[in-house]
């Protein structure tokens, strides 16, 4: 169910009045009924039935079985078994055609004459999202961070809450418990907060997204036409049409929780004004990352293995880098993984895995020369010039490394940055080379307005909540400030005849 | 409660300027909408069909002439599906003396799809069960899938996006006097020969004539004065058999139908009076006014409301019109009224 369809809207506001109408021990069960009815809506088949209830019962059964022989042998085979079937089925479905593709490479490779076929399974909605979150469930019930739930309905209602299966954001059982299974009552402040929050993550998705996506859409479409500075602003334009994308659908999925009352954590906060890509990350899809670092990057580092390494590195080029090599390696590995996770493509691992690595590693390394530079010229790294250019910087290099993310395959990325090297700046003074990919000049205008606002409410953001701050004014600034909102998405966004019903990158994982 | 209440007014005021705003995104040039805007004033003879209607008879002309009132559920290229859905609409507001039903559109294939047409008729319409089973008939003989016609129920998702082209003419509607079309494209003409109308019949489509004989029945059961006119054009020998053969299915059910395209009472100038094969420029449509306007002041027993104050409005548009006219043509309105007298 697409997040910007009537259907949805339909959906998210019979499912909240029931919501409240019923009564309140029942409440958890009505969610997980809709989130099921929602998790099956056009896409129920009995397989894909089987790959949903071997997650739950998987993780139920690992947790419950876990909590009972604590302390003894058997329950670390217990988490590697279920983590193993989880992670199977999820590469199973999503991930196979990454090792036929690299099959057939190494055959090409070798010479042998033989080609395997690309399979194609329709996986159940939000697999990706929710496969992870039980493993961290499990992960947490063997730390003993949380207790398990006995109860598998309740277990299901967390393993499949509605709002977080099209984009996230990755959530954990000890923060869901009391939200998800308490009792709730109406409360207008949460509605309003809740309805402004949709309203915004539908002006980032219909104004802005949609609009963005259609003059990338042309150019990467053709970009042996488009070249040269076409594909640089394509490219800059796709990491907003990606930010705009996936963290309205956040907004709309937060602010629809929000109205029934349960809270889900933070995934975005103002990616573009980041100084570094690590920071940029922070900012990113952060319970994404916040997951991979607690379940994949700091076990694998105090992992024997990792440590063992540590120690042969130690003998041969000294203590300095054999404490790089044990923190690079697992971040090397959990990049790759979140690369894995965003697809199975080279072209995933490569933007949104191996590229990040690599520019968080030379960050680090380079951050000393940088300094003694910058001490050397008397360059002031903290005036507002400064933090620009970091933070342009930044943005050139994530926009750079979203060609490969938004390319089909690696050669056409490869493609694509040749021919971004064509030279023809005058497309940008031309008045006319611009409003020829399917924007005009109104619409362009219509998005650098949007653009500002964005950035601004961005940058807001970062001091304060706005939501909150706008609902903190008078009445008259108020409803200006959400009919403003609303009558904007309304008349400017891109939805109707004609347009495709919002293709949400995230909603593939 | 006091947030309930704020709730409340908060939809209200949205709702009030989601109508403002849509005002202004969607202006169509029909007749629907000069309906909905006088509805509360009683109306003698309501008009339903295609652009022959409202681009050809001057209802602030018969009004001045004759003293009644008109009113017009006649858009461009109007299915004629829609009529027995319009005629319902027209009695939620009206109870006219006689509906005037053109019948040109009944010789054109039903599965003629064309978005446009549709939509002048569903949405133009206020919103009612009425309008909702407009759409759903209308779109029936359409390829649209049933999850695609949510476009047609909600018309803002095709309309928001004429922000692009508002102007000054949105927020004023120029070119309509009282559901009659005229703007200066109708001083224009082109020159035709008048078409010899036909004796034969050839059968209308299949769903067509179903269409016609449950409009009858509809009609009949109702008990309304109809007239069904066949409009002054000219035709191909398939359209003017078509049509013959629905006048025959329409007199052997008692009804009068009048075919201006027989003949030429009227005295219309073919190489004049055009503005192209299928409508009358304004000239024609002078003639065309006095000559029908008169026959229906004579038949039906229609009232005059030319001193009745609420009617102001109707005399102050035909004013408006002779400025309008004027200033597009050059000439004095009044004239060309007494010539077609």
């Amino acid at each position: 169910m697409i997040l910007t369809t009537f259907n949805f809207l339909f959906f998210a506001v019979i499912t909240i009045l029931i919501y409240f109408i019923i009564p309140k021990k029942l409440q958890w069960l009505f969610l997980l009924v809709s989130s099921f009815y929602f998790l099956f809506y056009k896409s129920f088949s009995i397989l894909n039935l089987i790959y949903v209830m071997i997650i739950l019962i998987t993780s139920w059964g690992a947790g419950l079985i876990i909590d009972k022989f604590k302390n003894k042998k058997i329950v670390k085979y217990v988490l590697i078994i279920s983590v193993l079937i989880i992670l199977g089925e999820l590469v199973f479905l999503k991930d196979s055609n990454l090792f036929i593709t690299t099959i057939n490479h190494l055959c090409n490779l070798m010479g042998i004459n033989k080609q395997f076929d690309l399979v194609y399974r329709n996986a159940p909605i939000g697999i990706s999202y929710y496969s992870l979150i039980m493993i961290g469930y499990i992960i947490d019930v063997y730390r003993g961070v949380c207790k398990p739930q006995k109860n598998i309905l309740k277990c299901a209602l967390f393993m499949s809450y509605f709002p977080i299966l099209t984009s996230g954001p990755f959530i954990r059982y000890n923060d869901m418990e009391d939200k998800l299974f308490g009792k709730h009552k109406f409360n207008y402040d949460n509605f309003c907060y809740g309805l402004t929050r949709v309203c915004w993550g539908l002006f980032k998705i219909l104004v802005i997204s949609q609009r963005l996506a259609i003059f990338v859409n042309t150019v990467y479409a053709d970009y042996y036409t488009y070249n040269g500075f076409y594909i640089i602003i394509a490219a800059m334009f796709f990491v907003l049409q990606l930010y705009t994308n996936f963290s309205g659908s956040i907004d709309v999925i937060m602010g629809v929780s929000k109205i029934m009352g349960i809270d889900l954590p933070e995934n975005f906060t103002s990616p573009f004004y980041s100084r570094t890509i690590t920071e940029l990350w922070r900012n990113w899809h952060i319970t994404l990352g916040a997951w991979l670092k607690d379940y994949i990057f700091y076990p694998l580092m105090k992992s024997d293995f990792i440590q063992n390494l540590g120690k042969f590195f130690k003998k041969i080029f000294g203590k300095k880098v054999s404490k790089k090599i044990t923190l690079y390696l697992p971040m090397l590995i959990m990049w790759i993984l979140i690369g894995i996770w965003h697809g199975g493509a080279y072209t995933f691992i490569i933007s949104s895995g191996i590229l990040q690595f690599i520019f968080i590693f030379l960050e680090d390394t380079l951050a000393p020369l940088a300094k003694k530079i910058n001490k050397k010229l008397n360059i002031n790294t903290e005036t507002f010039g400064y933090k620009f250019y970091q933070c342009v910087r930044t943005y050139l290099l994530f926009s750079f490394s979203m060609i490969f993310f938004r390319a089909n395959t690696v050669g056409e990325a490869i493609g694509i940055i040749k021919n971004m090297f064509a030279w023809n700046p005058w497309i940008l003074l031309d008045h006319t080379s611009l409003y020829t990919l399917g924007l005009d000049m109104l619409d362009f205008k219509v998005l650098m307005i949007s653009l500002v606002v964005l950035f601004v409410v961005g940058r807001m953001q970062m001091k304060f909540d706005v939501i909150k701050k706008v609902f903190e004014q008078n009445i008259v600034f108020r409803w200006i400030v959400l009919y403003l909102l609303i009558f904007s998405i309304i008349i400017f966004g891109m939805y109707g005849p004609g347009y495709d019903a919002a293709t949400f990158i995230y909603r593939q994982f | 409660m006091k947030n309930f209440v704020k709730f409340i007014l908060f939809i209200l005021l949205g709702i009030f300027i989601w109508h403002c705003v849509f005002k202004v995104l969607w202006i169509e040039e029909n007749g629907i909408n000069s309906f909905y805007e006088d509805s509360e004033i009683p109306m003698d003879v309501i008009f339903l069909g295609a652009s022959n209607a409202f681009w050809q008879f001057n209802t602030v002309l018969a009004f001045h002439e004759y003293g009644f009132a008109t009113g017009m559920l006649a858009t461009g290229g109007q299915s004629f599906v829609a009529t027995e859905f319009l005629l319902k609409e027209a009695q939620k507001y009206q109870n006219p003396n006689v509906y005037v039903i053109d019948i040109n559109n009944i010789a054109v294939g039903i599965d003629f799809f064309e978005e446009g047409i549709i939509r002048k008729v569903t949405d133009n319409m206020k919103f009612s069960k009425n309008k909702l089973d407009t759409i759903e008939t209308l779109l029936k003989y359409t390829p649209l899938e049933k999850d695609e016609y949510i476009n047609y129920y909600l018309s803002f998702l095709t309309y928001h996006n004429s922000w692009k082209s508002v102007n000054i003419n949105n927020f004023k509607n120029m070119t309509m006097f009282k559901g009659y079309f005229f703007d200066s494209s109708m001083i224009e003409n082109e020159p035709f020969s008048k078409t010899v109308w036909c004796d034969n019949e050839e059968k209308i489509d299949d769903n067509n004539e179903e269409v016609l004989l449950h409009l009858i029945d509809y009609i009949k059961e109702n008990k309304l004065e109809v007239l069904f006119i066949i409009p002054p054009r000219t035709f191909g020998d398939s359209h003017c058999a078509k049509l013959n053969y629905a006048k025959r299915i329409l007199e052997e059910n008692d009804f009068k139908v009048l075919n201006f395209s027989e003949g030429n009472e009227m005295n219309i100038d073919f190489q004049h009076d055009l503005v192209n094969e299928a409508h009358l420029n304004v000239y024609g449509a002078t003639k065309y006014t006095v000559y029908l306007g008169n026959y229906l002041s004579a038949n039906y027993h229609l009232k005059k409301h030319t001193n009745d104050n609420k009617y102001l409005s109707w005399q102050n548009e035909y004013e408006r019109f002779k400025d309008t006219f004027k200033e597009i043509s050059g000439t004095d309105f009044e004239s060309l009224v007494q010539e077609a007298s």
